[in-house]
């Protein structure tokens, strides 16, 4: 990577930050770290304010954000544990990730769009930027048009290098080296066990035999590294792991490495791609589950009116029923439906202080169809019924006029 | 002569950055650095921090070869300073992959982190014979002399060049180092070397604390 993109997109950021009012900071995918000198420490705004990096490792949650943008066309608007709004947009150069803009963070509602168990986020929203939705949209497709104008600046050219060639040996690699069955059967045990250790010394070990055992050319290297990475996106589906993130359509990466001119940029491949697979199968997980119970909770705040399945809601965030279900209950403090229903409830009880619409309208307007039920329910969460909270909400406004 | 040039030669041989690395020898140089220091805290220093994370699995091969190339091209431009300032390689380290393996994956990481380390490195190739190691170490006068194999069958080949040292009277003039797939500290014992690595970074610095010794 070019010097000067980097200090280009960071004086950008600075700028950046000041127009929009939010932080922006700028994320090196080589170095995977911030690059210094756009902005403070995110989590310096963070309404939790643990302080523990071990709760919540800021630096991996912003890396998942950043693959992420890589992943969906460029940006990727995702929720950190805390439950805040970051924009990824990604600086390709070269045609290959190089740099990103992270915006943040934000907060998408009202205070009182959160249920009381979540005062850490009413807390947030009173001292945050808000914005909506749409504004959150706008930002980023603001700063992928900038991100695209960086991508036009001219790459650096590519050299073929000789270097390659001296250190192979004189062996090479038999055709179908990395088919092994019993290569791929203990990675993919490592990686349903969670090894991540394990994992990485086995990418390196292959890794090895592709660069020092080979005594290939640059196209029996592009062979065995297709090889390789069919390999790894074998064991990773027999070990569970969801790898759609990691390879795309299983031919997409075949497409990529032809597209590889040298073996500098093929190298630059495979690392981008085996940081990609131990960050998705062993760091990215609880970020990636935060980041759907957000948009999973966001989507219930939004459309309290409506019908609202558990399918429904995986669909929007894109997990399986059973994904979102398991995760759902392993992660939130309150089940799916009682979930839903307290957001519910507290929509019902602004509506109850705030308009004068009639019982039925508000039950109908959370997504009660039932009035009576809606009663039941409100009596059992708020410990009064509908009409008797609204009216000693009048009565407290009255007393305090 | 601000020491941030040292910091930024660790840095770009770190990220492989052959243009950069040599760019900052020219600098440094014309800043009076001596080739030494350039060598040692800023080359070397970058290599050896990668060595660290190489061995814990935070960087990948293809990192630490394109790491290798800009450290070879900063030591090429300064090879004929540091002959100038009488700087030796901190030892000489004779390398192969032992008789009938024609192994090499293993024993060409670690004769790049040696060489990443400041040893001179004679690598004799694989298939090698005991009488060749023999020769090598008389020739070169190595205090290291280090044995690859990866097969059960070829480990004893090991055991066979330590023998013929000691049949040459030279091996109380050399360490012994060993590794390879199917190789135990316990193996290392039994036939007498004097060292067993199990990866390539552990194997620079194990031969590093053998000829400090």
């Amino acid at each position: 990577m070019e010097r000067t993109l980097a200090d280009g997109v960071t004086g950008n950021a600075v700028d950046l930050s000041a127009a929009l009012g939010v932080f922006v900071r700028v994320f090196c995918f080589e170095e995977r770290a911030f690059l210094p000198g756009s902005a403070e420490d995110f989590c310096l705004r963070c309404p939790l304010a643990c302080g523990d990096a071990a709760v919540c490792d800021s630096l991996l949650a912003h890396r998942f954000g950043c693959y992420e943008a890589v992943r969906w066309h460029g940006e990727y608007i995702y929720y950190c544990p805390a439950g805040l709004i970051f924009v990824a947009t990604l600086v390709a150069q070269n045609g290959r990730p190089a740099l990103a803009f992270v915006t943040g963070p934000v907060v998408m509602g009202q205070a009182d769009d959160w249920p009381e168990f979540e005062a850490h986020m009413q807390e947030a929203a009173a001292r945050l930027p808000q914005r909506t939705p749409a504004q959150v949209n706008a930002v980023a497709r603001v700063l992928a048009l900038l991100a695209a104008g960086f991508g036009r600046q001219a790459p650096p050219a590519e050299e073929a290098d000789s270097f390659w060639e001296d250190v192979r040996g004189p062996g090479g690699l038999p055709k179908g080296f990395f088919d092994a069955i019993d290569v791929q059967q203990q990675l993919s045990r490592m990686i349903r066990q969670g090894d991540r250790g394990g994992t990485a010394q086995m990418i390196n070990q292959l890794l090895g035999a592709l660069y020092l055992g080979g005594s290939g050319n640059l196209p029996k290297m592009k062979d065995g590294a297709r090889e390789l990475l069919a390999l790894f996106h074998r064991a990773a589906k027999e070990g569970g792991a969801f790898v759609d993130p990691i390879f795309g359509q299983s031919s997409d990466f075949s497409a990529q490495i032809a597209g590889c001119a040298t073996q500098d940029s093929l190298s630059a491949f495979l690392v981008d791609m085996f940081n990609r697979f131990v960050g998705y199968v062993f760091d990215f997980t609880r970020f990636a589950h935060a980041d759907a119970l957000g948009k999973a909770a966001e989507y219930i705040r939004q459309n309290a009116a409506e019908k609202i399945t558990l399918a429904g809601v995986a669909r929007e965030v894109g997990f399986s029923p059973s994904h979102l279900s398991a995760v759902w209950s392993s992660e939130m403090r309150v089940g799916f439906s009682a979930y839903v229903q307290t957001v519910r409830i507290e929509k019902a009880k602004q509506l109850l202080r705030k308009s004068g619409l009639p019982l039925v309208q508000v039950a109908q307007n959370v997504g009660f169809s039932d009035q009576s039920y809606f009663t039941k329910v409100f009596t059992r969460l708020c410990g009064v019924s509908p009409a008797q909270y609204r009216s000693s909400q009048i009565d407290q406004i009255s007393k305090g006029a | 002569m601000s020491t941030e040039i040292l910091a930024n030669l660790s840095l770009a041989v770190q990220k492989g950055r052959a243009k950069d690395v040599e760019a900052l020898i020219a600098q440094g140089l014309a800043e009076d650095f001596t080739a030494q220091q350039l060598l040692e805290d800023g080359l070397l220093t970058g290599m050896n921090l990668l060595g660290v994370r190489f061995k814990n699995n935070e960087v990948f091969v293809p990192e630490v070869l394109i790491a290798a190339r800009a450290l070879n091209k900063g030591t090429l431009l300064l090879k004929t300073q540091l002959v100038e300032e009488g700087v030796k390689p901190i030892g000489t380290v004779v390398i192969g992959t032992v008789q009938g393996d024609l192994h090499d994956i293993g024993k060409n990481l670690v004769r790049m982190m040696l060489e990443g380390s400041g040893f001179q490195v004679i690598d004799l190739g694989v298939d090698v014979a005991p009488e060749t190691f023999v020769e090598a170490v008389r020739e070169h006068k190595p205090q290291i002399v280090a044995l690859s194999a990866l097969l059960t069958t070829t480990m004893g080949s090991q055991r066979g060049v330590i023998e013929a040292l000691e049949g040459a009277g030279l091996r109380g003039t050399v360490k012994v180092m060993i590794g390879g797939a199917p190789i135990t500290e316990a193996y290392a014992n039994e036939i007498g070397a004097d060292a067993y690595t199990a990866d390539a970074a552990s194997a620079a610095q194990m031969a590093k604390s053998l000829v400090a010794a």
